[in-house]
C-alpha cells in the first residue's frame, strides 16, 4: 500500500477577484522510502498541494472541492481538526523554504523541537530538550548542546535549515514534505542538505516529497517526478523517464532549459496563466508549439503512455517524436 | 551589565530634555507674576509685600534665584511650598501615590481589555464582533474625556445613585475615574493588539507551528502573544504621558488629590516651588517608565539583546 | 479621478456618514457666520431662562434649550463652532506644514540637523503636553493666537516623525536617484518630488489631528486656560454647564456631543483616507469584498 495516495484532488481559492483553481484533479501516489519530486514554476500550485497535504490550507479562502488524500490508509480530508492535529508533525511534516521565518524568533531552537515531543509524546520539555540535542547532532550541527540554546537568528542559513529538518523528522513521520528546501541556500550547502535528506529517508523509510522548480536538484535525488502546470499534473513517471525523455511539451521545455546544452537559449514563450482565468481547453495551449483546435477545446485527460508514465496531452507522440 | 547600558543610553537621550525642562520651568513659573503681590491679600501694603518677598528670597535678581534653585535641586530641595507650610517636594510626594494608583490601574484595565478584545477580533476578522468592536473602541477614544466624566457622573451618580460623585475613598470612588481615563488608552491599544495579532497569525512561523500539530490555545499563548507584546509595550510607554494628561482633568473633576490636580491648583496659586517640583517629578517618572520599557524589550525579544 | 474617490467614499458607509456630518457642521457654521450676527449668542433674556430642550416656547430658537441667562443653546453652539473649528483646523494645518518642512529637512539632510530636530521632537512628545500647556497659558494671555501656537507646538513632533519617516523611504527609493541623475538639486527634489510623495500620509494624519486638536482645545477651555469668556467655544460651554449638571443637563450634553461628533468623524475619515490614498490598499474600498482590515491605523488617537 502506498504511503500517501492522492485521488482527484481539487482545490479552489474563492476571493473577491474571482475563483482561482489552484489544484485540478491531482492524482499522485508515493511509496514508502520513495522520493517524489514535484516540479513546477510559481503559480503551478505546488505549494498549495503541499499545504493541503499538511493540512494548513487557510480555509477561507481555500476550499477542497473534491478528492481524497490517504495517508497510510487514513482519509485525511475526512478527519476533524483535532484528529488531523494529532497527525501533523507526527505522521506528516514539512520543511519550509525559509528557515528564518519558519521558526519563532523568540524561542530557542531546542525549545521549539522539544515542543513537538511535548505535544505528541507528552514528554516533559526538559526530556524533549535532550532529544532535541540528539537530533541536532544527527543533522550535522556541530556543538549541539550549545546550539540548542541558540535563537534562530543566531544560526547561519545552512545550520538553520538543518535545524528545521531536525524539527520535521523529530517524530519520524511517514511522509516528509520539503518545499524548496534549498532555494535560499548557497550551492555547496544545497548539496549537503539534499544529502542529509537522502540519508534520513534511507534511515527511517519515510516517503519524501520534494517540491522544487530546480530540475537539477530533482534529478539528483528523485525516484519519481511529477511536473505541474496551472494546477494540473501534466506529466508523471520515473525520474529517469521523465527527465531524459519528457513527453509533455512543457516538461520538454523545462528539461531543455535546465540542461542548457544548446547554443541558443530556447525559452518557453509566454507566461503562466492566471489561475482564476484559465484558458479554455488545455491550460498550456497558448504557449505550446503543438497546439491545435483540439487543444483549445478540450483539456486533455491523463493517459498512461508507458509503464508508470502518464501524460496529460493530446499530442504527446508528436511532441516526443520531435524531441 | 546590560542594565547599565540601557540606563546609560536612556540617560544620554533624556539628559538634554531634562536640563531644558528644569531651566524652562523655573523661568516660566517666575514669569507668571510677582508672587508676593499675588499671594498676599489685595490690600496688603507695599512694605508687607516687600517683606514677604525678602523672606522668601524673591527680591534677589533672577540669576541668583536660579543659582539657589539649581543648587537646591541637586540636593532634591525644591524649597518651601507657599500654600502649605511644608517642603515642596513633600507636597508633591503626598499627591504622588494617588496619581500612580490611577495611572497603573488605568493601564492595567486597558491592557487586559484590549488584549482580550484585540485577540478575539484578530481571530475573527471581518466578523460582527470585529467591526462592532472597532467602531466602539474608536468612538470611545475620540470622546472628550472631561465630557465623558461629566456624563458618567450624571448617569451613575445623579440619576442612578450607584457611584459616588467625587473624592478619594474605597474602590467605588475609583471606578469612574479609571473608566474615563482608560477610554483613550483602550482605543489605541485594542487596535494595536488586533493588528499585531493578525499580522502574526498570518506569518510563516505560525503556519509552521500549526503544521506541527500545535493547537490553537498554545499558538495563541506561546507563539502569538509574546510576539505581539513588543508593539504593545512600545505603545504603553508612549501612553503614559497621555494618561498623565488625562489625570489633570479627571482628578479635577472627581476631586482626587493627585499630581494633576496639584499642578493646576499650584499654578493658580502661584506656588512656584510646587509647580517646579511637580514638573520635575513627572519628568523623572517618565524617564523611569521608559527605562522599564527598554528593559522589557530585552527580556522579551532575544534579537534585541546585543 | 474625483468620481473614483466618490465611489470609494460611498462604499465605506462609515466614512460617508462622517463626511456628511462634517460637511453639515461646516455648512451650518458657515450659515451661522452670515446669519447669526451680533450678540445673538450672548443676548440675555430673562423671560426664558433654563428652558429644557425639545420644546418650542420661543420658537425655533429654544429647541435645544436655554441657559441661566436665557441665551439660546442652539445659537451658542453654532457660534461656538466657529471658534472650535477654526482653532482645530488652523492648528492642524500649521502643524502639518511646519512638521512636514522640518521632517523633510531631517529626513533629507540627516546628520546633525536630523539629530537636533528629532531630539527636540522627542523631548516635546515624551512629556505630558497638557501640563506644560496649562502652565504656559497661565503666563501668556490665553488669546486665540497663543492657543493655536501652543497646540501646534504640542502636535508638531507627530508630524515631524511621520514626515521624516516617509521622506527617508522616498529618498531611498529609486525615482529620487533617477531625478538626481538628471541633475536635480536638493531644493527641487524636496519641493517637487518628496513633498508630493508624502502628501497623502500628511493629509491622513492632518485629518486625524483635527479631531485630536479639537479635543485638546476643548480640554484647555474646560480647565479655564483656553478660550476665555466672552468668547464661546464648545469646551467653555461644557465647563459652564458643569455647575448645572443636575438641573440643566442639556448645557453639558449638547456641546460635548458636538465635540465628540467632529472628533469621531475625523477619526473615521482619517482611516478611510489612509486606505484611499494608498494604491496598495485601495482595492479594499473599490471592490465589493468584505475584507478584514489588516492594517493598523496610520496614527493612533490620543494626546
Amino acid at each position: 500500500m502506498p504511503q500517501l495516495s492522492i485521488e482527484d484532488l481539487s482545490v479552489e481559492f474563492r476571493t473577491a477577484r474571482g475563483t482561482a483553481h489552484a489544484l485540478r484533479q491531482i492524482n499522485l501516489t508515493v511509496d514508502r522510502a520513495e522520493t517524489l519530486a514535484i516540479i513546477g514554476e510559481s503559480g503551478s500550485g505546488k505549494s498549495v498541494l503541499a499545504r493541503t497535504i499538511l493540512g494548513t490550507l487557510v480555509s477561507p479562502p481555500g476550499h477542497v472541492t473534491a478528492g481524497r488524500i490517504r495517508l497510510n490508509g487514513i482519509d485525511l480530508l475526512a478527519l476533524d481538526a483535532r484528529s488531523y492535529r494529532k497527525l501533523q508533525g507526527d505522521r506528516v511534516a514539512m520543511v519550509f523554504q525559509d528557515a528564518l521565518v519558519a521558526f519563532n524568533p523568540l524561542y530557542q531552537i531546542g525549545w521549539q523541537i522539544a515542543e513537538v515531543f511535548n505535544i505528541h509524546r507528552y514528554m516533559p520539555m526538559k526530556a524533549g530538550f535532550e532529544r532535541a540535542i540528539g537530533l541536532l547532532r544527527r543533522v550535522g550541527i556541530p556543538n549541539p548542546e550549545q546550539r540548542a540554546h541558540a535563537y534562530p537568528h543566531q544560526l547561519s542559513g545552512g545550520m538553520r535549515q538543518r535545524a528545521m529538518i531536525a524539527l520535521a523528522v523529530a517524530l519520524e513521520p511517514d511522509v516528509l514534505l520539503a518545499d524548496e528546501p534549498t532555494t535560499a541556500l548557497d550551492v555547496t550547502v544545497q548539496a549537503q542538505i539534499m544529502a542529509l535528506l537522502e540519508s534520513l529517508r534511507q534511515e527511517t523509510g519515510m516517503a519524501l516529497i520534494l517540491i522544487t522548480h530546480d530540475i537539477a536538484v530533482a534529478a539528483e535525488v528523485a525516484d519519481r517526478v511529477a511536473v505541474m502546470y496551472a494546477g494540473r499534473i501534466v506529466e508523471e513517471g520515473r525520474a529517469i523517464d521523465v527527465l531524459s525523455k519528457p513527453r509533455h511539451p512543457y516538461a520538454q521545455g523545462l528539461v531543455a532549459l535546465a540542461s542548457g546544452s544548446s547554443a541558443t537559449v530556447v525559452a518557453i514563450p509566454g507566461l503562466p496563466p492566471d489561475l482564476s482565468e484559465l484558458p479554455t481547453g488545455c491550460a498550456f495551449h497558448p504557449r505550446c508549439t503543438f497546439a491545435d483546435d483540439l487543444c483549445r477545446r478540450r483539456d486533455p485527460a491523463t493517459r498512461s503512455i508507458a509503464e508508470q508514465h502518464s501524460v496529460a496531452c493530446h499530442h504527446s507522440e508528436e511532441a516526443s517524436a520531435d524531441a | 551589565m546590560a542594565i547599565f547600558a540601557i540606563v546609560g543610553r536612556r540617560l544620554g537621550q533624556s539628559l538634554l530634555s531634562l536640563l531644558f525642562l528644569v531651566t524652562a520651568v523655573f523661568f516660566i513659573a517666575r514669569m507668571t507674576g510677582d508672587p508676593g503681590q499675588l499671594y498676599l491679600p489685595l490690600d496688603a501694603t507695599p512694605e508687607a509685600v516687600a517683606q514677604f518677598d525678602k523672606a522668601h528670597g524673591f527680591d534677589q535678581p533672577a540669576y541668583r534665584q536660579f543659582e539657589r534653585y539649581a543648587a537646591g535641586i541637586v540636593h532634591l530641595d525644591f524649597g518651601q511650598s507657599l500654600r502649605r507650610e511644608a517642603p515642596a517636594l513633600d507636597v508633591v510626594f503626598e499627591a504622588f501615590p494617588t496619581t500612580v494608583v490611577l495611572v497603573v490601574a488605568t493601564e492595567l484595565v486597558a491592557l487586559v481589555f484590549s488584549v482580550v478584545a484585540g485577540s478575539l477580533m484578530a481571530l475573527r476578522p471581518g466578523s460582527l464582533l470585529d467591526r462592532a468592536g472597532t467602531v466602539l473602541v474608536v468612538a470611545g477614544a475620540s470622546l472628550p474625556d472631561f465630557w465623558v466624566a461629566l456624563m458618567a457622573i450624571l448617569v451613575f451618580s445623579v440619576s442612578l445613585h450607584v457611584l459616588p460623585t467625587s473624592g478619594p475613598g474605597g474602590i467605588l470612588h475609583w471606578i469612574m475615574p479609571v473608566g474615563v481615563l482608560s477610554l483613550r488608552a483602550v482605543g489605541s491599544l485594542t487596535q494595536v493588539v488586533r493588528g499585531s495579532t493578525m499580522e502574526i497569525l498570518a506569518s510563516p512561523y505560525i503556519e509552521a507551528a500549526r503544521g506541527r500539530g500545535v493547537g490553537n490555545i498554545r499558538i495563541l499563548f506561546f507563539h502569538s502573544l509574546r510576539n505581539a507584546a513588543i508593539p504593545v509595550i512600545t505603545l504603553v510607554g508612549i501612553q503614559v504621558a497621555g494618561i498623565l494628561n488625562g489625570t489633570v482633568i479627571v482628578e479635577t473633576i472627581f476631586g482626587l488629590p493627585g499630581i494633576g490636580r496639584l499642578l493646576v491648583t499650584s499654578i493658580l496659586g502661584r506656588d512656584f516651588a510646587v509647580v517646579e517640583a511637580t514638573v520635575i517629578v513627572v519628568a523623572l517618572t517618565i524617564f523611569a517608565v521608559n527605562i522599564v520599557i527598554d528593559l522589557s524589550y530585552s527580556a522579551i525579544d532575544p534579537r534585541v539583546r546585543a | 479621478m474625483n468620481g473614483r474617490y466618490g465611489r470609494m467614499l460611498y462604499r465605506s458607509k462609515g466614512a460617508l456618514i462622517s463626511a456628511i456630518l462634517l460637511a453639515a457642521i461646516l455648512l451650518v457654521t458657515g450659515a451661522g457666520f452670515i446669519l447669526l450676527r451680533g450678540d445673538v449668542a450672548t443676548a440675555t433674556s430673562f423671560s426664558g431662562t433654563m428652558i429644557p430642550p425639545f420644546s418650542l416656547v420661543h420658537g425655533f430658537r429654544d429647541v435645544l434649550g436655554t441657559d441661566l441667562l436665557g441665551r439660546s443653546e442652539l445659537f451658542r453652539l453654532i457660534v461656538a463652532a466657529r471658534t472650535s473649528l477654526a482653532v482645530a483646523f488652523s492648528a492642524a494645518f500649521l502643524a502639518a506644514a511646519f512638521g512636514a518642512a522640518l521632517g523633510i529637512v531631517a529626513g533629507f539632510r540627516k546628520g546633525f540637523l536630523d539629530t537636533i530636530i528629532m531630539r527636540l521632537s522627542d523631548a516635546i512628545q515624551s512629556f505630558p503636553s497638557l501640563f506644560l500647556a496649562v502652565l504656559f497659558l497661565y503666563i501668556v494671555e490665553p488669546r486665540i493666537e497663543n492657543i493655536v501656537i501652543l497646540l501646534v507646538v504640542g502636535r508638531l513632533p507627530m508630524f515631524i516623525r511621520v514626515a521624516r519617516a516617509e521622506t527617508v523611504t522616498v529618498v531611498n527609493s529609486l525615482f529620487v536617484d533617477a531625478a538626481r541623475c538628471l541633475g536635480a538639486s536638493g531644493w527641487w527634489l524636496c519641493l517637487y518630488e518628496i513633498a508630493p510623495a508624502i502628501l497623502p500620509t500628511m493629509l491622513t494624519l492632518a485629518a486625524l489631528e483635527i479631531g485630536v486638536l479639537m479635543l485638546v482645545e476643548s480640554a484647555l477651555s474646560f480647565l479655564g486656560v483656553g478660550i476665555q469668556a466672552p468668547g464661546v467655544s464648545w469646551g467653555i460651554m461644557v465647563s459652564e454647564g458643569r455647575d448645572w449638571i443636575q438641573s440643566a443637563w442639556w448645557l453639558t450634553v449638547f456641546p460635548g456631543l458636538c465635540i465628540a461628533t467632529v472628533s469621531i468623524s475625523c477619526n473615521v475619515l482619517s482611516n478611510w483616507l489612509r486606505l484611499a490614498t494608498n494604491p496598495v490598499e485601495r482595492w479594499r474600498l473599490d471592490t465589493d469584498v468584505h475584507a478584514p482590515d489588516v492594517g493598523l491605523p496610520a496614527v493612533l488617537p490620543g494626546i
